[in-house]
């Protein structure tokens, strides 16, 4: 049993994205581990031959030994490894949709992976603090909470918000604060430590979207499809915007879910090292003299980017420039500034000029070159007569990890153990008790 | 939400000395080195408003109440205490965590205070800032 009031407690944080998760230890400025959210499931069939030996590592190929195996078994990955080691039939999950837990089987795993392979700890040992988004509904928060104290057996468990421990990482109670990941974009004020929930703005327009439009700009405009590593066999080097000269690798059994993954990848890549938001609105006129950036995809076909490299991260700040319609009618896509501007104006009129005067940038997302610059001259057109202050942490790895970093420093502090809800509270009043403790 | 750390007795002590006492002109305080509690770091009398800025420190948040004073017009003289928390952009990231998340704490505690004030760099505390947003306020 863990005593409680010492400085030496050791806690555990864990932060699960809907792309990221970041697990670690309390008091540490970086996180242990950094994998996907993402799980791969291979169905316990014994279809996969040995002569494949793609995984090498034997473990799937379980199925075959036992021969009939029945088809509810299944296999989990879990891993940047494991992700991107091609497996036949591998289909490939996220079990967290917008900072929600759609699928409990699966987030089990990235807790497991991450506690019993990467950092490799006795749960029993450790409180474990947990951050959440702030639109987590009350079920999932009892569910998390049940989760770190039944299956897992952590001794303590605290439950933070995501956009609070952002905020105080940046040394404010106050702020307003705009992070913007993979599946979702969020404004969140929050004062004095607390969530206002009535402001809290979102959309899905965020990294994944903006992928998903590249790819369509690159098919529309260049004619070209991503072709991911795990296809190309060999390839030639061929002249900027010539038709690429490869061997195509014959992957059978390969799910669309692993094609897209690998393809996402290489989108991401892309997006980091030649896309950028233009600083003003688009204009191709004075965007046109900007220097080119030259990207070579795997399959061997480069190119030089000039103006278009602009035009789709000007999604986010103008999503008239959406080239291609999201599925989801509902789907309305605001620009980032708009959405900061309507969640400040469903708070408190006297709120107003010091959420504005606190708005914390974070999240993978924002880290565009030309970003927040963006931000800055479209945020104060919205609201004239306002002061506007953006602050956003310059170190990456701070802004792609801010929450948990939060919570890592929080966590650590001697003084915060006596908020934690021990197991003690938790057998007594059950999984309700995190309504009461974690606000 | 809050850190758990806890605000010592001489800091209520102080803040209703200047408050009620007029013995202070500012109270500066700080956390302890050991993170567990606020203290007081420095109580001035008879300073005036740059003397009062010049003893932040540049690279290390603190919080402050400061008995402000100035004319409204011909009204005359007025007094609002301002509560500071002061975080430098170059603090380092532990401190700003735990002076955010302690604030709460410690304000709650502090009755009468009329106007806050969040500043990251001096411009924002800057006295016609402040005077700006002292004169607004109505409380």
């Amino acid at each position: 049993m863990v005593t409680y009031g010492g400085d030496e407690v050791s806690a555990v944080v864990i932060d699960v994205g809907s792309a990221w998760t970041r697990a670690g230890y309390a008091g540490e400025d970086t996180p242990k581990a950094l994998f996907p959210s993402a799980v791969g499931i291979v169905e316990g069939q014994g279809t996969i031959g040995a002569a494949n030996g793609a995984s090498g590592d034997g473990d799937v190929t379980m199925g075959d030994a036992s021969g009939t195996i029945e088809i509810t078994s299944k296999k989990f990955y879990v891993g940047d490894n494991e992700m991107n080691t091609w497996r036949a039939q591998m289909d490939i999950k996220y079990p967290v949709k917008e900072g929600i837990v759609q699928d409990w089987e699966l987030y089990e795993q990235l807790w497991s992976y991450a506690f019993n392979n990467k950092l490799r700890i006795d749960p029993a040992e450790h409180p474990l603090l947990c951050t959440e988004p702030a639109w987590n509904p009350p079920e999932n928060r009892e569910k998390l909470t049940e989760l770190a104290f039944e299956k897992f057996g952590f001794s303590a468990f605290y439950l933070a918000k995501d956009a609070v421990m952002t905020a105080f990482a940046v040394g404010k109670s106050t702020a307003l604060v705009l992070d913007t990941g993979s599946s979702v974009t969020s404004v969140v004020p929050v004062y004095d430590g607390y969530v206002l929930k009535k402001g809290i703005a979102k959309e899905s327009l965020a990294g994944d979207f903006i992928s998903e439009q590249l790819k369509e700009q690159l098919k529309q405009e260049l004619g070209i499809d991503i072709v991911p590593q795990y296809k190309v066999a060999s390839k030639t080097a061929v002249k900027a915007g010539k038709a690429p000269e490869y061997q195509v690798r014959e992957r059978e059994g390969t799910t669309d879910s692993y094609h897209e993954y690998q393809q996402a990848r290489v989108l991401q890549e892309f997006k980091e090292s030649v896309c950028q938001v233009s600083e003003m609105p688009y204009d191709e006129h004075t965007l046109s003299v900007r220097p080119q950036k030259t990207f070579e995809f795997p399959n061997g076909y480069n190119n030089n980017f000039g103006v278009q490299r602009f035009r789709v991260p000007e999604t986010m700040f103008n999503p008239q420039h959406i080239i291609k319609q999201p599925a989801d009618e509902q789907f309305n896509p605001i620009s980032y500034s708009r959405l900061v501007y309507q969640s400040m104006s469903h708070c408190d009129i006297d709120l107003r000029p010091l959420l504005l005067n606190n708005v914390v940038v974070t999240g993978g997302n924002s880290l565009w070159q030309g970003f927040n610059e963006r931000l800055n001259h479209d945020l104060p057109q919205l609201a004239p007569g306002s002061k506007v202050k953006i602050h956003a942490a310059g170190n990456p790895i701070e802004r792609k990890c801010s929450s948990w970093l939060g919570g890592s420093i929080l966590s650590s502090l001697g003084t915060f153990h006596q908020l934690w809800i021990s197991k003690k509270e938790y057998d007594e009043i059950g999984p309700s008790i995190v309504e009461r403790k974690c606000q | 939400m809050s850190s758990g750390v806890t605000v010592s007795d001489a800091c209520l002590e102080a803040f209703q000395q200047l408050k009620l006492g007029k013995k202070y002109q500012y109270v500066i305080f700080k956390i302890s080195d050991d993170m567990k509690e606020i203290v007081v770091e420095k109580a001035e009398s008879g300073q005036d408003y740059d003397a009062f800025i010049a003893a932040l420190p540049a690279d290390e948040p603190r919080y402050a109440v400061y008995d402000f004073q100035y004319e409204k017009g011909d009204e005359g003289i007025r007094n609002k205490i301002t509560f500071y928390t002061w975080t430098p952009d170059t603090a380092k990231i532990r401190q700003k965590m735990v002076y955010a998340s302690s604030k709460e704490g410690l304000r709650r505690k502090l009755v009468g205070i009329a106007v806050e004030v969040q500043g990251t760099d001096f411009s924002e505390v800057d006295y016609q800032t402040v005077l700006e947003k002292v004169s607004r306020s109505s409380a």
